[in-house]
């Protein structure tokens, strides 16, 4: 039986009936969107803050919707597509939004069909997408709401 | 003789609750370095570690050690010390060979005096023209005040964490009350967050930049390097880190 994780369950109620195994220790070094980007160096947020934040298109008006994520990704070769199903020859993200429709967490499909995320600066788990989903008021999830994207593996 | 521009000066009187109760008066100024060769003087006069000083101009290493003992015994041995001097009106009868420490700090009279010839070497590197200002000096908590700094740094620092350690968004981390409480805090803060770096490295670097107006960090630099750059600041700024 894999580690459980009380302090994420407590926060992500979802987590406790559904799937998830967690994969690496708690660290700051990088978040959710980093993650999804596979950087493991710094954190992603688009936000004009100074370094080691970072984004990877322009981002002087603090725009932290869903557009914005969208053209990040899509300036990385992404391209959003209807489902989170696993399709052969494609990698495929998801962004999970809040209540009030702005983006709060992201993941990364795994070969399996499974899906691995890093929480925050806690620990990344593998998990079933969801082990996530559910609204955040709640203390269910990150957000009910999920947009995806994929590229060419 | 040292010829140095004064534009500013002030002085306090403080009574210290110590064992002896000295009590002293301490004049600060800030002063201008203006040629190298004046970097030079200075560099030569702190050196004279045997020293003793009856006028207002010294840079002994026993006056610097017995303001960091009377000022607090527990203070953080800070920039403007290389650059500030007193004028002791009381007895002096603090060992100088003492070691003094608090919560974060733990330093001895070599490692200060070190520090001391580090900082001044820096300045006359950096040609740094003016000192922090005498009322930013005089501005510096008292060790209770400090004491009851540190214990506020932790208890927001503490709740801030637990509210935003699951979340990844850069922005509800830097505004979440708590975290904007600590910017508030101001300068006296920095020490404690760069104590709090080290150990624990965190998202403090837009605190630090909000409080310093200094962003010593290249962008595209990893969390990793940026945690590295703040400490190195925090050391060119005279902030000792155990």
């Amino acid at each position: 039986m894999s580690e459980q994780l009380i302090h994420l369950e407590l926060r992500y109620s979802s987590l406790s009936s559904n799937y998830y195994k967690k994969t690496s220790n708690r660290t700051s070094e990088y978040n959710c969107v980093a993650y999804s980007a596979d950087d493991l160096d710094r954190p992603w947020w688009p936000v004009p803050y100074q370094a080691p934040y970072y984004w990877p298109i322009e981002n002087k008006e603090e725009d932290e919707s869903l557009d914005e994520f969208i053209e990040a990704f899509s300036f990385l070769g992404f391209a959003c597509c209807n489902d989170g199903n696993l399709e052969k020859g494609f990698r495929k993200i998801a962004i999970f939004l809040d209540e009030d429709g702005m983006p709060a967490h992201m993941a990364k499909q795994l070969p399996d069909g499974n899906w691995s995320s890093k929480c925050g600066d806690l620990e990344d788990i593998e998990h079933a997408l969801q082990s996530l989903q559910g609204k955040p008021s709640a203390k269910e999830g990150y957000g009910d709401i999920i947009k995806f994207m994929k590229i060419a593996n | 003789m040292l010829d140095l521009h004064r534009p500013e000066s002030t002085s306090k009187n403080w009574k210290l609750e110590s064992e002896t109760n000295i009590e002293f008066e301490e004049i600060l100024y800030t002063y201008s370095l203006e040629t190298p060769k004046k970097h030079e003087n200075i560099l030569s006069q702190k050196r004279n570690k045997n020293a003793i000083s009856h006028g207002h101009i010294s840079y002994c290493s026993s006056e610097i050690d017995t303001l960091c003992s009377l000022m607090s015994g527990k203070m953080d041995f800070p920039e403007y010390l290389a650059g500030s001097f007193i004028n002791l009106t009381g007895k002096n009868e603090i060992d100088l060979q003492r070691e003094y420490q608090d919560d974060n700090f733990f330093v001895s009279s070599s490692r200060l005096i070190s520090k001391v010839d580090k900082e001044l070497d820096a300045q006359a590197a950096s040609k740094v023209k003016k000192l922090h200002s005498t009322q930013w000096i005089l501005n510096q908590k008292k060790p209770t005040e400090k004491k009851n700094l540190q214990q506020e740094f932790n208890r927001l620092a503490t709740r801030w964490k637990s509210e935003t350690e699951s979340l990844s968004s850069v922005k509800k981390k830097t505004t979440h009350p708590d975290y904007l409480k600590i910017i508030e805090m101001g300068s006296e803060v920095i020490p404690i967050i760069l104590q709090s770096l080290l150990k624990e490295p965190d998202h403090w670097f837009v605190a630090l930049n909000k409080i310093s107006s200094e962003n010593p960090i290249s962008y595209g630099a990893s969390f990793q390097e940026a945690v590295i750059g703040w400490l190195q600041w925090g050391q060119r700024k005279g902030f000792f880190l155990t």
